[in-house]
């Protein structure tokens, strides 16, 4: 129940996070995630800026042009907004990085099950597209055209969906066989 | 196409919550009753796929690329349902383990791309008829992928109107719809497009294989 606690905690931050409009405390806060994440710290920091990168940096190019055109700028408003998701999005790591999705499911059987299993798959059939993306790649020699890249996204499509149907029936046999659903 | 934390107002994302909330329990409320062998690992399996679905990048003219959303193959394939509760749990696993996402846009991004978007592939496939599916299974992929990102902007280009200081500034999304429209729907445009012709060649692959209704 511990790591539940800490999900329900994790939750109310959040709502409270998007409740605060004040820069200054939402740096503070981002401050004290920073000091409590520990030893992860700088790994957990880089990896949310790595994250919000693409759209923070579309939303705040673009406000600064638009908001410079209409003479409506406030620099608040950019630390703000950046400020903002990089604590949420650090707490969504922290968070991560601290509990046991698995032992905070435990609660429900069902849902851990669930869990587990599409966690496993996701792992499973990633590197099904990765070794598929690595094996064009290699065979290229210069820039692939349309058609063949076309190609490429058709067969890692139909090689996923292939994959999931086997993994549906080989899972269901194995926890069958195990007496998972016999109580 | 997915918001991410932070742009949604929280009167906004918390009321979100309620709608997605009830659209949740009316998916799983059938399931519930058969959660024995064959959904359970059905559903997890659907959710991996709807995960690396994602992964797939689409070729765009210009020589850049998008990725697949994913959503229009897995409501063909497995039915609303399961594709709204497959999606909705990837959209909550990127949200707390890759930082994509994120919790407070979960139930928007679930109930414009997971809920509608499976719903208008499903209606567009109901409609079809025996002789010449594919415009059928076309137009349903391309509206999937549209109209959840038209809602999205919708979405997202309110958000000045609902939080916002007494001067104006805002405090989340700061675009009004003016621009949050164009700037997500043309991209998905061409991309709705290309993932048509995507799944009309899943389509055959999946028939062939016998894996439709």
């Amino acid at each position: 129940m511990r790591d539940l606690g800490w999900i329900l905690l994790y939750l109310l931050t959040v709502v409270g996070v998007t409740l605060i409009h004040q820069p200054l405390y939402l740096l503070i806060g981002l401050v004290v995630v920073i000091l409590f994440s520990g030893s992860l710290r700088w790994r957990l920091l880089r990896k949310a800026l790595l994250s919000m990168l693409l759209f923070n940096t579309a939303v705040s190019l673009g406000y600064l042009i638009i908001a410079l055109l209409r003479d409506e700028f406030r620099v608040e408003y950019l630390i703000l907004i950046n400020v903002r998701v990089l604590l949420l999005v650090m707490l969504g790591f922290w968070l991560s990085a601290r509990i046991n999705f698995a032992n905070a499911l435990r609660f429900s059987p069902t849902l851990t099950f669930l869990t587990t299993l599409a966690a496993g798959q996701i792992r499973l059939m990633s590197r099904i597209i990765n070794d598929y993306r690595a094996a064009f790649e290699s065979r290229c020699l210069k820039r692939p055209s349309w058609r063949d890249r076309s190609r490429l996204a058709v067969v890692q499509t139909e090689a996923v969906v292939e994959q999931s149907h086997h993994a549906a029936t080989e899972i269901g046999q194995a926890m069958r066989s195990r007496g998972v659903f016999n109580d | 196409m997915h918001i991410p934390d932070g742009f949604i107002a929280p009167q906004f994302y918390l009321s979100a919550y309620v709608v997605t909330g009830g659209a949740w329990l009316w998916a799983a409320r059938g399931l519930k009753q058969r959660l024995d062998e064959e959904i359970i690992p059905r559903l997890a399996v659907i959710t991996a796929l709807a995960y690396v679905i994602g992964m797939v990048m689409l070729p765009l003219p210009g020589g850049s690329t998008g990725h697949l959303v994913g959503i229009a193959m897995l409501a063909m394939l497995f039915g609303v349902r399961l594709a709204f509760l497959a999606y909705s749990l990837v959209l909550l696993l990127q949200a707390l383990l890759f930082g994509a996402g994120g919790i407070t846009a979960l139930p928007v991004n679930a109930f414009a791309v997971g809920l509608v978007g499976a719903a208008v592939m499903t209606l567009c496939m109901g409609l079809r008829g025996e002789r010449n599916p594919l415009p059928f299974l076309a137009a349903g992929t391309f509206l999937a992928v549209v109209i959840p990102a038209l809602l999205i902007a919708l979405v997202l280009g309110i958000q000045p109107a609902i939080a916002h200081r007494d001067d104006g500034t805002p405090l989340f999304f700061p675009f009004g719809p003016e621009v949050a429209v164009p700037a997500i729907l043309l991209p998905h445009l061409i991309i709705g497009g290309v993932e048509a012709l995507l799944t009309l060649a899943v389509w055959r692959y999946a028939k062939t294989r016998g894996w439709l209704a």
